[in-house]
């Protein structure tokens, strides 16, 4: 999972879900702690400040922006958090091998700041997602974001950019 | 059908703790109603840390074949095909084959275990024992995740494409 945020005015606040796409939505998977991960204006790999989150548990030691516990719903009536380093969200295990990086509810604040863009801020992702219900393109006046995925080698990447 | 042969579904039991489960796996009615029910008779034992990680998990794909290939066979079961009948059937009772009508109208839907100190019958001091249950046309209600009062063990229950999944951590 790749977000790049070129946007220089606005800092990206959002969380990010996985899930299932095998017949049904679940495993459910969603950033939950930090509530919101932030991504500074001007973060991309063209700079190497871009968030990459490789799976729920490298992300916490590899990634600029580390997800510390995770919200895992196995069903839509429950839930429970997970940590990072929990066995339950492991790399191989039987959650992490049946999900994909689906989504992201997100806002835009004006850089450094706490002031939002009401406007620009959406639920974005994987499109059509009958799971999710995301669109995979938002237009504002004040910025653009998109969601796409593309698979190298066998190793599916998921990009979320804001521009 | 080969899919309807199987209907009642994998059930895989990953034992991720340091304590060996020992536990009952049961299914009922995948479509309506509580019967009929299935559920090992003789306790299955999932010792400490066996899992998918380690080829040590315990898989059973249908009540009979379970015998053969599984690590932790189960060799009687009980049916319960109504509220006032339940017997036991082998392993090898025809009426448990794949293509029967029990095999055929079951799926995998609830647990109870206690985790015992590795090597042990001494339960856990840690009290990390449940049942629980996935949805079910029984009407249980869902009760798929359970966490011990200290927060050090967990265990959760859910199915993907047609596989139900015990995990204990």
């Amino acid at each position: 999972m790749i977000v790049n945020n070129y946007s220089t005015t606005y800092d990206f606040q959002g969380n990010i879900s996985a899930h299932n796409f095998a017949g049904g939505c679940y495993p459910y998977v969603t950033s939950s702690t930090p509530a919101a991960i932030t991504v500074p204006a001007n973060s991309h790999t063209g700079n190497g400040q871009e968030l990459a989150y490789k799976n729920f548990r490298d992300q916490f030691t590899g990634s600029l922006y580390p997800t510390t516990n995770w919200t895992v719903q196995l069903s839509p009536t429950t839930s429970q958090v997970r940590a990072w380093n929990h066995v339950s969200i492991a790399p191989g295990g039987v959650i992490a091998s049946n999900v994909k990086w689906a989504s992201s509810q997100f806002q835009m604040y004006f850089a450094g700041t706490s002031t939002p863009e009401p406007s620009f801020s959406g639920l974005i992702g994987e499109s059509p997602d009958p799971c999710t219900g995301a669109t995979g393109y938002i237009s504002t006046p004040y910025g653009d974001a998109e969601w796409f995925n593309i698979t190298t080698g066998n190793v599916d990447y998921s990009y979320l950019q804001i521009y | 059908m080969a899919s309807f042969a199987y209907s009642q579904g994998t059930i895989i039991v990953n034992n991720y703790s340091k304590f060996d489960f020992y536990g009952f796996l049961m299914a009922t009615n995948s479509t309506s109603g509580c019967y009929p029910r299935v559920g090992n008779d003789g306790v299955i034992v999932v010792p400490a840390e066996s899992h998918m990680g380690n080829g040590l998990e315990l898989v059973y794909k249908d009540y009979m074949g379970q015998f053969s290939s599984s690590l932790y066979p189960t060799a009687n079961w009980v049916v319960t095909l109504n509220p006032t009948s339940s017997s036991i059937m082998a392993w090898n009772n025809v009426n448990l084959s794949p293509g029967g009508t029990i095999a055929t109208t079951t799926k995998w839907y609830a647990t109870k275990f206690d985790m015992m100190d590795a090597g042990t019958t001494n339960s856990s001091t840690e009290n990390f024992r449940a049942n629980m249950n996935i949805a079910n046309a029984c009407g249980t209600g869902i009760n798929n995740y359970f966490v011990t009062s200290s927060g050090n063990n967990s265990a959760e229950m859910f199915t993907i494409s047609g596989i139900t999944y015990l995990q204990l951590y």
